[in-house]
């Protein structure tokens, strides 16, 4: 794909940047998406992330125009398109959009449905020749890697490349923004990572500003420059892969981004004054923490926002309890450290018994019960097998991990 | 998705193939046919065998143009305003919009004789629609009679044969057709046009032709407007110059074979439904337009509920006051209506389901066929379709001795309105995905019960719809009726039609009454509730 | 959505059934009524008379009838109260019924042992067909001449006469015309009402050609479309539209008004009866007639004199507002008295052969449907 020759015409007009302010979308009276505030920088790639109802593809819609917000204002580029009193069509909007079945037109063939935009397209701006409309076809189709195919109907064509039909039919009128929704939901998985890939590397090559929604945090770090992650309506979190995945900003965002143990510790007192040198002036406070996997280095956030303070049931945590015995127990303030897996390793030993083991080739998945009851996962290179029924000891192996009061 | 098109093709050899011979693949369909054709094939027949085709042209010819004006003006006007009001009640935020769904359909139950005749009567000084445009300051027309008159009763009366199929087509089609669209450039209107009409049109395609068929072939409205079709010749001539009557109702039938054959070619491929599984489409806000939304509805409902049932309601409150009428002689009628009525439906949901599933998983010559003649039954005056099945009957030993019997009067509801339930089968049909047939058929082997429990729920809002229909034209069929009805058998049709023919007004105001409540009761309980078209 | 599924399909599969087993009752019982008759076919006047043949095939007769259930089915009950004898009607338009029984005849299966006809034209085209059986002297005799057929086919049992029924608050009574001929003057233009397809304006054409000629009756009918009627498609139309005023005047049988004020009171209108002698009043007989290939002539017979009878012809005087036909009756008291010599009757022997070209004479003189 990334080889395939494509011309600039199938480029974006201008890479627009997308800002959100406070917009609110209420269905019936409830609220979908409250008060969310967003910029989408011109040129990035922004996935919009969350489970299943939280209000993505809400906003997505918001910004094509497809829902008309309750409150607040979307801007595409300099011109403002929704808020109080202004209300452009989506039509009007110079937005593209691909949608979770791709939405092709089954009355025309490829071919038509890619220049179905271009001559729309002649309503609003400047028409379009006939010779240059056809070769915009065929460069689009081109990027897409589907020429040749421009006479079929689209239910001939398999489930990939009508996403990838679709793609080229919402780029071809050189749109300033891009929206895909769920674009490879519909996809079984094997195919989802290969169009998945291509998709990135055609957005990458046409540096058009592109927002997506997933509930795939997989789908959100591969093709996301910046991953914006909403709950219940609400952003939770926005920045890089990985910011999100090292940093996250609360509890719910580390268990929704990746697998999270949620370990008891305890804070010295002493140690946490030193916060604040490592991240400058508005980082939380540092420190060390003691636990059962020893001491872990941590940086100490407020109390996670009381709406969201325990991480969604589809990413599996863990809550290990403090040592029993404190040796500074009077200072000592009861915290929960978010230790991913990959940042536990395991020696030879007898504090832990290994429970479960899933094999994956490159790491290997353990779940561990520690001495307290309470289970532990872990990820290791495959350098050393542990099997079923061994014991083993734990230690936390990673840089400065985040901590929640517990 | 992807599933079902891609394997769509594979699909076909699913259960249905592998257990039932290519031999009786084929027969069943053409069995079907030959049976629906019967008719038909009289009237050529006898068309052919009095030799007056070539020198009745002259008389034909006039009659014929009227009569295509007519069917052309009505079928193009019921699909403009069928398809408004299904878009209208599916896809906007219209206010009330659930019981504009059940009422804009009633206009179907009327027999085009009363309607007409209600029509005349509104008119008249007293009159609901004289005294409506007195109080607004216009005169209404003294006389209400020919073209105009007879495109505005017909379309008022068929305009549901659109609304229905194309309501059932926008609850199926994904929402994000429409905004893909958007997203593309083209406005509500041009969307509209061109993105949603083209994925309605088989649709309004099937209902326009029951419309135009239902055109040609009725005799009720017509006459009593004083427009001269092809009908008006076939009843004018039927004693006094049989071999014109035969040749106009030939040519009705030419007429009609004619444009259903050219509707299935225009249809396209049939593709496969795809439910809109994606998300529903938000309401489009009418905003100040609701208003005009509003009274279009209201004006449609008006002529063909309001005025009817107003002129309709004044005869029978007259004979009633006066006790010259009473229900009473009306509940023998009414049970016999009811129980023809939904046997007839049923029997013919049955019967054409073979065709629908032949036509729709293996298009061929032979299931085409089948379609047209299912079709063609509708196509032929009910008078000479009723004559038809007597000559049939009489001269067929086997069927003989069931002349005038209530089997062979359902038999000719099936023949006569069997293609009212095809259109809404075929898309049964093509609501049960090919992959779910063929998981049904590892699930549960024997295939009967598999039909039992997988495909026929799939069906069963798709043959409901059919059905009705079938349902709603028997409740009103009066030719047949008349002629192949076992002796003593009347039903709520017959009964209007005898009072009216006599100028008992009261009379037929009350029986008509009783069979719309009767048609929205029925049509309510076992269609409308098991349908897709009330739930949005 | 499963409750009431097993529900619905129970109802329906008992009224199928029932349904089902009423048909074949009802046909096993014809079925073997016709075993049991073999009797011939040729009327037995005496047997008709006396109904001394009464037996297991002669206790029901069966009716094919174009005259409408409400304006017989009371005088039939009558015949059953006073003979016993069952009487099964299936009520049509009588060119329906006629073309019925045509086929049924051609495929020797004919159902009915009578046929009652509301229009002339449809015995018409069963005698020219050989459908009808010949009546029995007797039952013949027992009306004027004029009103039944030479051949013996067919018996009239009540009148209907040609009017002009008028809107009496938009025509004076001092206006009305002398004859139907005057109709053709121009001040009648866009006035009249007429139903140039309906078969009692066909019969009365026809009649006007058997006593003017044809020459005579052209002339009036291209006289009349020139004057711009408006057409209805039958009689009770035309009177519908004097009453709301729609058109002033309109050519009618004369009981359709009665039957009009009866259903509105207040309605404007009146008939208007020509003299005897006119062409405009001619007698329409209601008429009937004994089917060919009946196994129950002698039932069939009878139940005619029956219709014939005082009793019968009463009825049709008082409750129909028609003319009795049988010798020695008196006409309905509102009705002016009927001068038999006088009055022209529609002759069915023309009206068989003449009645296509009677159609065709309405149509070249323009006047449409």
């Amino acid at each position: 794909m990334a080889s395939t020759p494509h011309t600039p015409q199938v480029a974006t007009r201008h890479a627009a940047e997308v800002a959100l302010d406070g917009v609110t979308v209420s269905y019936d009276g409830v609220e979908a998406v409250s008060d969310v505030s967003l910029v989408v920088p011109g040129g990035s790639i922004t996935a919009l992330l969350g489970p299943s109802g939280c209000g993505k593809t809400s906003l997505l819609r918001a910004i094509a125009g497809l829902e008309r917000p309750t409150a607040g204002t979307v801007t595409v580029g300099d011109r403002p398109v929704s808020g109080p009193g202004t209300w452009v069509h989506p039509e009007r909007r110079h937005v593209g959009m691909v949608f979770q079945d791709g939405a092709l037109f089954p009355h025309l063939t490829v071919a038509q449905n890619v220049d179905f935009g271009l001559r729309a397209a002649g309503r609003h701006g400047r028409r379009l020749g006939r010779s240059e409309r056809t070769d915009r076809v065929r460069d689009a189709l081109e990027l897409v890697d589907l020429a040749g195919l421009g006479d079929r109907l689209p239910d001939t064509l398999s489930g990939g490349q009508q996403q990838r039909v679709a793609l080229a039919r919402s780029l071809a009128p050189q749109p300033a923004v891009l929206l895909l929704d769920e674009p490879f939901s519909a996809l079984d998985a094997t195919l989802r990572v290969q169009v998945r890939a291509e998709v990135a590397d055609i957005l990458r090559e046409v540096e058009v500003t592109t927002v997506f929604v997933t509930h795939d945090q997989d789908e959100a770090f591969v093709l996301g420059d910046r991953v914006a992650v909403l709950h219940e309506g609400r952003i939770e979190q926005v920045g890089t892969p990985d910011d999100l995945y090292r940093r996250p900003a609360t509890p719910w965002v580390a268990g929704f981004v990746g697998e999270a143990n949620f370990v008891q510790g305890l804070l010295g007192a002493a140690l946490a004054d030193d916060g604040g040198t490592e991240h400058g002036g508005d980082a939380p406070p540092t420190g060390h923490a003691a636990t059962l996997l020893g001491s872990v280095p941590v940086s100490l956030h407020e109390r996670s926002d009381a709406e969201t303070p325990m991480p969604p049931e589809e990413a599996p945590h863990t809550e290990i309890a403090a040592p029993a015995e404190n040796p500074t127990a009077d200072e000592a303030a009861a915290i929960s450290v978010l230790v991913r897996p990959e940042h536990v390793s395991l020696h030879p030993g007898r504090c832990a018994l290994v429970t479960n083991v899933e094999y994956y080739g490159h790491d290997v998945r353990y779940e561990l019960e520690l001495k307290d009851g309470s289970t532990l996962a872990a990820r290791t290179t495959s350098s050393h097998l542990y099997a079923r029924g061994d014991r083993v000891c734990v230690r936390y192996e990673g840089e400065m991990a985040e901590a929640w009061p517990a | 998705m992807p599933t079902v098109t891609t394997t769509g093709a594979a699909a076909m050899s699913g259960v249905w193939d592998r257990r039932i011979s290519p031999v009786a693949r084929h027969l069943v369909p053409i069995a079907i046919a030959v049976v629906f054709s019967g008719p038909a094939a009289f009237v050529l027949w006898r068309t052919f065998r009095l030799g007056a085709l070539s020198e009745s042209l002259d008389e034909i010819i006039d009659p014929l143009w009227r009569t295509i004006q007519l069917a052309v003006l009505v079928s193009a006007t019921a699909a403009v305003i069928g398809t408004g009001l299904a878009w209208l009640t599916t896809r906007t935020d219209l206010p009330g919009r659930r019981f504009w769904r059940v009422v804009l359909i009633l206009p179907l139950v009327l027999p085009s004789f009363v309607g007409a005749a209600a029509f005349i009567a509104g008119l008249a000084p007293g009159g609901i629609i004289h005294d409506a445009l007195e109080s607004i300051g216009i005169d209404a027309p003294r006389r209400f009679r020919g073209l105009g008159a007879a495109w505005l009763v017909l379309t008022a009366f068929t305009y549901p044969y659109v609304l229905l199929p194309v309501t059932a087509r926008f609850a199926n089609l994904p929402a994000n057709l429409d905004e893909s669209a958007r997203m593309l450039g083209l406005s509500s209107t041009a969307t509209f046009l061109r993105v949603t009409l083209p994925q309605l049109r088989p649709a309004i395609l099937g209902g326009s032709l029951l419309v135009f068929l239902y055109t040609v072939s009725d005799f009720g409205a017509v006459q009593l407007l004083g427009y001269d079709t092809l009908t008006r010749v076939v009843y004018a001539t039927r004693q006094t110059n049989r071999a014109l009557s035969f040749a106009a109702a030939s040519v009705v039938l030419i007429l009609a074979l004619a444009v259903v054959a050219l509707e299935r070619s225009q249809r396209g491929a049939a593709q496969p439904d795809r439910r809109a599984t994606v998300r529903p489409m938000r309401p489009i806000r009418l905003g100040w337009r609701a208003m005009p939304a509003l009274l279009a509805c209201t004006v449609v409902a008006g002529i063909g509920l309001v005025v009817p049932v107003a002129s309709l309601g004044t005869w029978a409150q007259r004979g009633l006051a006066e006790g010259r009428i009473g229900f009473g002689e009306l509940i023998d009628p009414t049970i016999s209506t009811a129980s023809v009525s939904v046997i007839a439906a049923v029997v013919a949901v049955g019967v054409v389901l073979p065709v629908a599933i032949a036509t729709t998983r293996r298009p061929s010559p032979s299931s085409q066929a089948a379609a047209v003649a299912v079709i063609g039954g509708f196509a032929i005056p009910g008078l000479v379709l009723a004559l038809a099945l007597a000559v049939l009957t009489l001269n067929t030993p086997a069927l003989s001795r069931w002349y005038q019997t209530l089997p062979v009067l359902i038999g000719a509801y099936v023949i006569h309105f069997g293609s009212q339930a095809l259109a809404s089968s075929e898309s049964a049909v093509r609501a049960v995905p090919a992959n779910l047939r063929e998981s049904g058929r590892l699930l549960e082997p024997r295939r009967g019960r598999r039909w039992f429990h997988v495909d026929l729920p799939l069906m069963r809002p798709g043959l409901v719809a059919g059905g009705g229909l079938v349902m709603l034209a028997t409740l009103k069929e009066l030719p047949a009726t008349l002629l192949l009805s076992p002796i003593g058998f009347s039903t709520l049709a017959t009964e209007i039609w005898a009072s009216y023919e006599e100028g008992f007004y009261a009379a037929t105001g009350l029986a008509s009454l009783v069979l719309i409540m009767l048609s929205a009761l029925l049509t309510w309980a076992l269609v409308l509730r098991r349908s897709d078209v009330i739930r949005s | 959505m499963s409750t009431p599924r097993p529900l619905a399909g129970a109802i329906a599969a008992l009224a199928a059934i029932s349904l089902v087993a009423t048909a074949c009752g009802s046909d096993d019982t014809s079925e073997d009524t016709s075993n049991d008759a073999n009797a011939g076919t040729t009327v037995d006047a005496g047997s008709a008379a006396s109904g001394s043949d009464a037996g297991p095939d002669v206790d029901s007769v069966t009716i094919y009838s174009g005259r409408n259930e409400d304006l017989i089915q009371p005088i039939l009950d009558q015949f059953t109260e006073a003979t016993g004898i069952d009487v099964n009607v299936k009520y049509g338009d009588s060119a329906d019924l006629a073309l019925l029984i045509d086929e049924e005849s051609a495929a020797d299966n004919v159902q009915a042992d009578v046929f009652l006809s509301q229009s002339p034209g449809s015995l018409g085209f069963l005698e020219q067909n050989e459908r009808l059986a010949t009546l029995p002297d007797e039952t013949l005799a027992l009306v004027d001449e004029s009103v039944r057929d030479d051949e013996g086919k067919w018996i009239g049992f009540s009148g209907r006469q040609r009017v002009l029924v008028y809107n009496t608050e938009l025509v004076d009574e001092s206006e009305l015309p002398t004859s139907v001929f005057d109709l053709t003057d121009p001040e009648w233009s866009g006035r009249i009402g007429v139903a140039p397809s309906n078969g009692s304006f066909q019969d009365f054409v026809t009649a006007m050609r058997a006593t003017e000629g044809d020459e005579v009756t052209m002339e009036w009918l291209e006289g009349l479309a020139a004057n711009d009627p408006v057409s209805y498609p039958k009689n009770s139309a035309i009177v519908a539209a004097v009453g709301r005023g729609e058109v002033d005047v309109g050519l009618v049988n004369h009981y359709y008004n009665y039957r009009a004020l009866e259903e509105d009171p207040t309605q404007p209108s009146a008939n208007h009866h020509f003299p005897n002698d006119d062409p405009g009043a001619v007698l329409i007989v209601t008429g009937a007639a004994i089917l060919d290939g009946t196994d129950r002539p002698s039932v069939a017979a009878q139940l005619i004199e029956f219709l014939l009878s005082p009793e019968g012809q009463q009825y049709f005087a008082a409750e129909t507002f028609e003319y009795p036909l049988a010798i020695g009756e008196p006409p309905p008291a509102n009705l002016p008295p009927l001068d038999f010599a006088a009055v022209g009757v529609v002759a069915f022997e023309d009206l068989a052969g003449g009645l296509e070209q009677t159609r065709q004479m309405i149509a070249d003189a323009g006047l449409q449907g």
